[in-house]
């Protein structure tokens, strides 16, 4: 079975149907990661699109010396989401009725502190964490990712493994 | 492995691995929405209700209440002050 990179090289080299493959290969991870980040479904589908389009805008700056194209894709992802995220503080700032309702619903109590303990994180130790955790991204790429240096990306990583295990404190009691 | 500093964090584990995400079918095949796709989710959207804020606080309704009255009056000053 072909990598993800030899994949790429073929859609640079101007194989349509490898560009098909590659988003068969990335849209779960990536939504998973988008959703976690987020909570939002439309949010996160709508990057998740809008991350292959600026791929198939971009394919050709890619290159396998400099990282895969997991750290790749995850890495015009993010951006593409503090982007949004950005814009989406400023029109609230501007007008502040127009945010949302919350409609997320928690099926269990477990997982409500878990999505809970993951959601009120700083924005910048929750993405390391989700990247680590979930993706199994080794530092590099997710410094990468993150366009942080590696040793940041080790100390965000601590500091939230600490703060996730302080929030999710009264469940460790119940338990213990 | 960034990923090996969880082995001793057994609970913690646990925890994360409960953490599961449903990926919507229609995501599925790849297909960019449309302006008006995103206008339309737009207006769809739920958004918080712009009175209830001023409602809610204290003299609220009697600002609502006289907001037009008072605005009515500034008008026709204005008006006034043109003739």
């Amino acid at each position: 079975m072909k990598s993800n990179e030899e994949w790429m090289t073929a859609y640079q080299q101007g194989n349509r149907e490898a560009f098909g493959i590659l988003y068969e290969r990335m849209y779960e991870a990536l939504y998973s990661f988008l959703f976690r980040y987020t909570r939002e479904e439309q949010l996160s589908m709508d990057i998740v699109h809008d991350t292959f389009e600026v791929l198939q805008k971009t394919h050709s700056n890619f290159d396998s010396s400099k990282g895969t194209v997991k750290s790749y894709i995850f890495q015009i992802s993010y951006r593409l989401l503090l982007n949004k995220l950005n814009r989406r503080k400023k029109w609230r700032t501007l007008l502040p009725f127009l945010i949302p309702v919350n409609t997320a619903s928690f099926s269990a109590e477990e997982k409500l502190t878990i999505q809970q303990a993951i959601a009120i994180l700083p924005e910048k130790q929750r993405a390391v964490i989700l990247l680590a955790y979930y993706h199994d991204l080794p530092q590099e790429e997710i410094a990468q990712v993150l366009s942080i240096p590696v040793g940041t990306v080790k100390s965000r990583m601590h500091a939230a493994m600490k703060s996730l295990k302080e929030q999710l404190k009264g469940d460790y009691h119940a338990e213990g | 492995m960034l990923k090996d500093e969880f082995k001793k964090e057994e609970q913690l584990r646990r925890q994360l691995d409960e953490y599961k995400v449903d990926i919507p079918v229609k995501l599925a095949h790849h297909r960019k929405r449309n302006r008006w796709e995103h206008f339309l989710a737009y207006l769809a959207s739920p958004a918080k209700d712009p009175l209830t804020d001023g409602i809610s606080s204290a003299g609220g309704l009697i600002k609502f209440t006289f907001m037009p009255v008072a605005g009515a009056v500034c008008i026709a000053i204005f008006q006034a002050l043109l003739l």
